[in-house]
C-alpha cells in the first residue's frame, strides 16, 4: 500500500494550497493525496465545482466529500472525525490542514485519536526519510525559527497563514469524487448550533489604501454625509477616532481607528477633525502620508500630519470634494 | 447582697424543663462545633491548610489580633456607613451584652448554686444589669427593625436579595420579642419592688393584665412561648456555623489572616523570577488560579467572610458603568464555590468580570470584611494569560511592552523626542551630568509619547529647577515600568522588565525617584520593593509640597483663585494612603483650597484608565467611567479640573471633550503650581510656557 498524505481545508484557496504542498511530499515519497471535503460547510456550490476552484487536478488522487448529518457544523470535532475516518484503512504518513477556522483544534484533535505528532504554524513541510516529516515554525513569539522534525507517525501539520500560496495549478488527471455520510463521534453532540449570524464587516480598514477619518470636529451626525462624495472619489473606507464610535456612537465600532481600534497602513490618511491624542496616533503611525485638517491650530495631529490644513472642515470638505471631481473629470486618476 | 433583689430562675415552667434543655444545648453546641470544623476544613487548598498559611503571613500574631478585635469591637468599618452605623451597632452590642446575661445566668443557677457561695444575679449588680439588658433588648429589636425595612422596604440595588439573612434578623427579632413578653408575663404575676429596673418587661407587664396567671391556659401560652424563645435561641447558634451569621467569626479571622503591613494597593507576587533562576531546584512557576480549586486558604476564608452587604459594588465604577463585573457577585460567586464544596468555577467564568476591573481599590477600600477583592482578579488574569485566553488588543499590548519597550505601540526610538527642543536638556539627562544628580525623575511612557502629558513633565521640570532640585532623567532611553503587564497578569514578564530596569535606575546613581505618575510610582516603590528595590521613590506632588514647606519655591502664596478647580484624587495616590500632598500643594497656592467631589479622599472613584484598562476596550459598557466622574467634579461647579496622574489627565480631558456644555480644563497640579512662579530662578526668568 502506498502511502497517503491527507488534506483538509475551509475553503477552496487554503485546500488547494494545502493539497500542493502534500503534492510535492507525496511526489518525494511515492505517496497519493486525498483531500477531505465536509459537505454542506463552507462549499457554496457543487463538490465538483470546489475540486476545480481549488485546482485539485493533479494534486489529488481521490477527494472524499464528507455528509455532515443535520444538526452538526463545520468544527474542530467534525473535521478531526472526517480526517480520522479518510486515514483508517491507509498508511498514512502525514495530514496536512490549511491554516482557517477550527484547524488547529482538529490538527489536535486529529494527532492524539491518530497517535501522531503535531504542529501549527508551519512555514515549509516537507517528507524526509523514515517516513518522517520536518516542518519550520516560528519560536519565541515570531523572534527565531525551529526547524523540528515531527517523531511520531502520521505528522498532523497546520501551515501558516498565508505562507502557502496556492500556485497555478498543474492540470493533470482529475481526483476521483467519493460521498461518504459522516459518522459524528460522541464529543461533537456536545455541542449543538443554535443559530448563526454572518458577522456582517462593512469596513476593511486593515486593507484600506485611502482612509478619510472623522473626529468630534464634526457637529453633528448628519453632518458625516458631507464626506460621502470624497470618500467616493478617494474609494476610501471611513474610519472614526473613539469618541465618534464610543461616546456618541454615530458610526460602529469596526470604524475605530487607533489604540483600542483598527491599525491603519493606507497610502493616505485623511484626518478631519480629530484632535490626534495619542491613543489615536497609535493607530496611523503606518500611514504613508497623514493629511489633516482641524480647526484648533493646537490639536496634536497637525504637527503628527505631513499636509496640515488649519481651517473649518465644513469648508475644506467641500472645497476638496469639488477639486477632486474638476480633476476626475478632467481626466485625471481620481486623486 | 442581702438586699433581696434577686432573680427569679425559670417561673412557670415544669421541673423537668432542665431535662430537656440541656440536652438539645448540647445538641445545639455539637452541630455547631461540627459545622465550624467542616466550615474550617474548606479553608484549605491541596495539602496546603488555614494554619499553615498562618505560620508564614508577616506581621507579629498580637498585632494581626488586635486588628481582627478592633474591628469586631469597635466596629471599624462597619461605622463608616451612617445607617449601617445605626442598625449594626445595637444588634451587635444587644446580642453581646443579651449573651453574656444569659451564660450568667446558667452560671450562677447551674454552677455557682452548687458551690454554695451565694449568688452573682443578686443585689444592686442585678438590678443594674437588668436595665442594662433591658436597654440591649430594645437596641437588638429596634436594630432588626430597621435593617429589616432597609432591606425589604428601601431596598438600596447594591444589597442582593438574600432569603437567608432575612431569615436570621426574624430569627433575632422572634427572640429578643418573646424574651421582652416573657419577662412582662413574669413581672405581671410575680410583681416586686425592683421590677422598674426592667423598664421593657414592666411596661409590656401592664399589657399581660389579667391574661397571665399561675396556672391553666396562660401557663401553657408562657411555655410555649418560652419553648419558642429557647429554640428561636437555638436556631440562632447552629445558624453561626451554618450561614452567614458565621461573619462574626470569619470576618475577624480574615483580619488575623492578613499581612497587616501590606499597603492596600500592593498586588501579589506570586514568585520571585530571580530568586528561582538563582536556586538550584525546578520550581514550577505557578501563578494565578485557574479554577477556585486553586484558591489558597487566606483566599477562601477571604470570600468565605463576605457577607453580601453590598458596599463594594455600590462604589464599583465598572459596576457603575454597566460593565460585567460586580466585586460582590464576583466574591459571592468564590463563596459559593468553595463553601461546602460547591461547583468548581474555572478562571474563564470570571474573564469578563476580571477584565472590567480598572484596580482602583474602591472595593477593598468599602469592604468591612477587608476581602482584598483585587487579589482574586489578578489571578484570575494570570491563569487567562497562562492559558492563552488574551485577545488581540491585550496581546499587542504586551508585544510593544517587548518591542517598543512602551504599550502605546509606538517606536521606543521616538520616545521623549520632544527633549530635544528643550534649551537644557543636556545639563538633566543622565549620563550626561558631570555627577549623578541626587534625584532621577521618571518620566514614564505618557511623557514619552502623549504630548499632553509632555506638558506636564515640561511643568514638574521646571519647578525643580526653580527650586534648584538636583534632578537628570533617562529620557528617551527609560523603558516602561512593567506596569500594563503586572496589571494584565503578565508576571513573568513584568518581573524581567522589573530586573533590567532596577538595574537601569541603580547605575543612574540617584539616592531617590521621583515621577508625576503614580502608577509608575506605585510600581517601582511597591512591586519593586518587593524584589529588592530600596531606592526611595517620592510622587512629584510630593516633593513638590515639601519644597513648598521649604519655601524652595519661588511661588507666591495665595495668588491663585481655586474657587473653580476641582481636585480628582488618583486612586493610586489616595488608596496607598498618600492622598494629602498634591492638596497642599494647591492649598499653598491658592485663596481658597480648591473644591472636592463628593467621592474624595480615599473614597476617590476611578477615572477608568487603571488596571490596563487604557489599553484595551471593555464591553459590554453602558457609560464610560471617565464620564461618570466627570460628572461627579462638574457638578462641584467647578471649570478646571485638577488631577495628578498621566492616566487621569487624558482619560477626563477625553470624557470634557465629549461632554455637552462648556468644556472643562484639565490639568496637572504640577502645571497650576508652575502658574504661580515667580521667577524661574537665575538664568531663566521666562514666565510664559509657550516659550519652551
Amino acid at each position: 500500500m502506498s502511502p497517503r498524505i491527507v488534506v483538509a481545508g475551509y475553503d477552496a484557496r487554503g485546500t488547494g494550497a494545502a493539497a500542493a504542498v502534500a503534492r510535492e511530499m507525496a511526489d518525494s515519497i511515492g505517496g497519493a493525496v486525498d483531500v477531505v471535503v465536509l459537505v454542506p460547510s463552507a462549499i457554496p456550490g457543487t463538490v465538483e465545482a470546489f475540486v476545480e476552484e481549488a485546482g485539485l487536478a493533479g494534486r489529488a488522487e481521490r477527494v472524499v466529500a464528507y455528509e455532515l448529518p443535520p444538526g452538526h457544523a463545520y468544527s474542530g470535532v467534525t473535521v478531526a472525525d472526517a480526517l480520522v475516518d479518510a486515514a483508517a484503512g491507509n498508511d498514512v504518513s502525514a495530514v496536512v490542514l490549511a491554516d482557517g477556522p477550527f484547524a488547529r483544534e482538529a490538527a489536535a484533535r486529529t494527532a492524539v485519536r491518530l497517535d501522531g505528532a503535531c504542529a501549527s504554524m508551519c512555514s515549509t513541510v516537507e517528507a524526509v526519510a523514515g517516513n518522517l516529516v520536518s516542518v519550520t515554525r516560528p519560536a519565541y513569539g515570531g523572534v527565531a525559527l525551529a526547524h523540528l522534525t515531527l517523531k511520531a507517525s502520521p505528522a498532523v501539520v497546520v501551515l501558516a497563514p498565508g505562507g502557502a500560496s496556492a500556485g497555478t495549478a498543474t492540470g493533470g488527471a482529475a481526483p476521483a469524487v467519493e460521498r461518504k455520510a459522516l459518522t459524528v463521534s460522541e464529543v461533537a453532540g456536545r455541542v449543538t448550533v443554535l443559530d448563526e449570524t454572518p458577522v456582517v464587516k462593512t469596513c476593511d480598514l486593515e486593507h484600506a489604501k485611502v482612509v478619510v477619518s472623522v473626529g468630534r470636529g464634526f457637529a453633528k451626525p448628519a453632518d458625516l454625509e458631507i464626506i460621502d462624495d470624497l470618500v467616493g472619489l478617494l474609494d476610501a473606507e471611513v474610519g472614526c477616532s473613539r469618541p465618534i464610535a464610543e461616546d456618541f456612537k454615530w458610526l460602529a465600532k469596526e470604524h475605530l481607528v487607533g489604540l483600542t481600534g483598527a491599525t491603519v497602513t493606507p497610502d493616505l490618511y485623511l484626518a478631519l477633525g480629530i484632535s490626534g491624542q495619542v491613543q489615536h496616533l497609535a493607530g496611523i503611525k503606518g500611514a504613508k502620508i497623514v493629511a489633516a485638517v482641524n480647526s484648533d491650530g493646537r490639536s496634536p495631529i497637525l504637527k503628527n500630519a505631513d499636509y496640515a490644513l488649519v481651517g473649518d472642515l465644513y469648508k475644506v470638505v467641500p472645497a476638496l470634494t469639488e477639486h477632486l471631481r474638476k480633476r476626475k473629470a478632467n481626466g485625471g486618476a481620481g486623486g | 447582697m442581702g438586699s433581696g433583689y434577686a432573680r427569679e430562675y425559670l417561673p412557670f415552667m415544669p421541673g423537668w424543663t432542665l431535662w430537656l434543655l440541656y440536652p438539645l444545648f448540647a445538641l445545639i453546641l455539637a452541630a455547631l462545633a461540627w459545622a465550624l470544623v467542616r466550615r474550617y476544613s474548606t479553608y484549605r487548598r491541596r495539602a496546603e491548610s488555614l494554619r499553615d498559611h498562618l505560620r508564614a503571613v508577616p506581621g507579629s500574631p498580637r498585632r494581626r489580633l488586635r486588628a481582627a478585635l478592633a474591628d469586631a469591637l469597635l466596629q471599624r468599618k462597619v461605622l463608616e456607613r451612617r445607617l449601617p452605623a445605626v442598625f449594626h451597632l445595637p444588634i451587635f452590642y444587644g446580642m453581646v451584652l443579651l449573651t453574656i446575661g444569659t451564660t450568667l445566668v446558667f452560671l450562677d443557677e447551674d454552677v455557682v448554686r452548687h458551690l454554695d457561695v451565694g449568688q452573682l444575679m443578686s443585689g444592686w449588680f442585678y438590678v443594674v444589669w437588668e436595665a442594662l439588658l433591658d436597654l440591649a433588648g430594645i437596641g437588638l429589636v429596634a436594630g432588626v427593625l430597621i435593617a429589616l425595612y432597609r432591606r425589604l422596604v428601601l431596598r438600596p440595588s447594591f444589597l442582593p436579595w438574600r432569603p437567608g439573612t432575612v431569615l436570621i434578623l426574624a430569627g433575632l427579632l422572634y427572640a429578643g420579642v418573646t424574651g421582652f413578653l416573657l419577662e412582662g408575663y413574669r413581672i405581671a404575676v410575680h410583681p416586686n419592688d425592683w421590677a422598674a429596673a426592667s423598664f421593657v418587661g414592666y411596661a409590656i407587664s401592664g399589657l399581660w393584665g389579667g391574661a397571665a396567671g399561675e396556672a391553666g391556659g396562660a401557663v401553657l401560652a408562657y411555655r410555649l412561648l418560652w419553648w419558642s424563645h429557647a429554640a428561636a435561641a437555638f436556631a440562632l447558634i447552629a445558624a453561626l456555623g451554618l450561614t452567614g451569621l458565621s461573619h462574626i467569626l470569619t470576618v475577624p479571622g480574615n483580619v488575623f489572616a492578613q499581612d497587616l503591613r501590606r499597603p492596600r494597593a500592593k498586588l501579589t507576587t506570586p514568585f520571585n523570577l530571580a530568586e528561582v533562576l538563582e536556586s538550584e531546584e525546578e520550581v514550577e512557576l505557578i501563578s494565578g488560579v485557574a479554577a477556585t480549586g486553586d484558591l489558597a486558604p487566606a483566599a477562601r476564608l477571604g470570600a468565605d467572610a463576605c457577607v453580601a452587604c453590598g458596599r463594594c459594588h455600590a462604589e464599583c465604577p465598572a459596576a457603575a458603568a454597566g460593565r460585567l463585573l460586580s466585586p460582590r457577585d464576583l466574591i459571592l460567586d468564590v463563596q459559593e464555590s468553595v463553601r461546602w464544596g460547591g461547583p468548581v468555577r474555572e478562571a474563564a467564568y470570571f474573564e469578563a468580570a476580571s477584565w472590567s476591573c480598572t484596580n482602583c481599590y474602591a472595593c477593598e477600600e468599602a469592604c468591612p470584611a477587608r476581602i482584598r477583592h483585587v487579589d482574586y482578579v489578578l489571578d484570575f488574569r494570570r491563569a487567562l494569560v497562562d492559558q492563552n485566553r488574551l485577545d488581540e488588543q491585550k496581546l499587542s499590548v504586551l508585544e510593544a511592552l517587548d518591542r517598543n519597550l512602551n504599550p502605546y505601540k509606538l517606536p521606543s526610538h521616538e520616545r521623549a523626542s520632544w527633549l530635544a527642543q528643550v534649551p537644557y536638556a543636556g545639563e538633566i539627562l543622565v549620563g550626561e551630568t558631570e555627577e549623578p544628580a541626587e534625584w532621577l525623575y521618571w518620566m514614564g511612557c505618557s511623557a514619552g509619547y502623549d504630548s499632553r502629558v509632555a506638558d506636564v513633565a515640561l511643568a514638574t521640570m521646571r519647578l525643580l529647577r526653580a527650586a534648584r532640585v538636583s534632578f537628570a532623567t533617562l529620557g528617551p532611553a527609560e523603558p516602561c515600568c512593567g506596569e500594563p503587564a503586572k496589571r494584565l497578569g503578565e508576571e513573568g514578564r513584568f518581573q524581567l522588565m522589573a530586573a533590567v530596569n532596577m538595574e537601569l535606575i541603580r547605575e543612574a546613581g540617584a539616592s531617590r525617584v521621583v515621577t508625576h505618575c503614580p502608577h509608575c510610582m506605585h510600581i517601582l516603590a511597591q512591586e519593586y520593593g518587593s524584589l529588592g528595590f530600596d531606592i526611595p521613590v517620592l510622587h512629584h506632588t510630593e516633593l513638590l509640597a515639601e519644597l513648598v514647606r521649604r519655601r524652595r519655591l519661588p511661588v507666591q502664596a495665595g495668588v491663585l483663585d481655586l474657587s473653580a478647580v476641582a481636585y480628582h484624587e488618583p486612586c493610586n495616590l489616595a488608596r496607598a494612603g498618600r492622598p494629602a500632598a498634591a492638596l497642599e500643594v494647591l492649598a499653598s497656592l491658592g485663596q481658597t483650597p480648591p473644591v472636592l467631589p463628593a467621592r474624595s479622599g480615599r473614597r476617590t472613584f476611578c477615572c477608568g484608565g487603571g488596571g490596563a484598562n487604557m489599553w484595551y476596550t471593555v464591553e459590554p459598557e453602558e457609560q464610560r467611567i471617565s464620564a461618570i466622574r466627570l460628572e461627579e467634579l462638574a457638578a462641584t461647579g467647578a471649570t478646571t479640573v485638577a488631577t495628578a496622574c498621566p492616566f487621569c489627565l487624558p482619560m477626563l480631558n477625553d470624557a470634557a471633550g465629549s461632554r455637552e456644555g462648556e468644556r472643562l480644563a484639565v490639568r496637572d497640579v504640577a502645571e497650576i503650581l508652575a502658574e504661580g512662579l515667580t521667577t524661574d530662578g537665575p538664568g531663566n526668568c521666562t514666565r510664559n510656557p509657550a516659550d519652551w
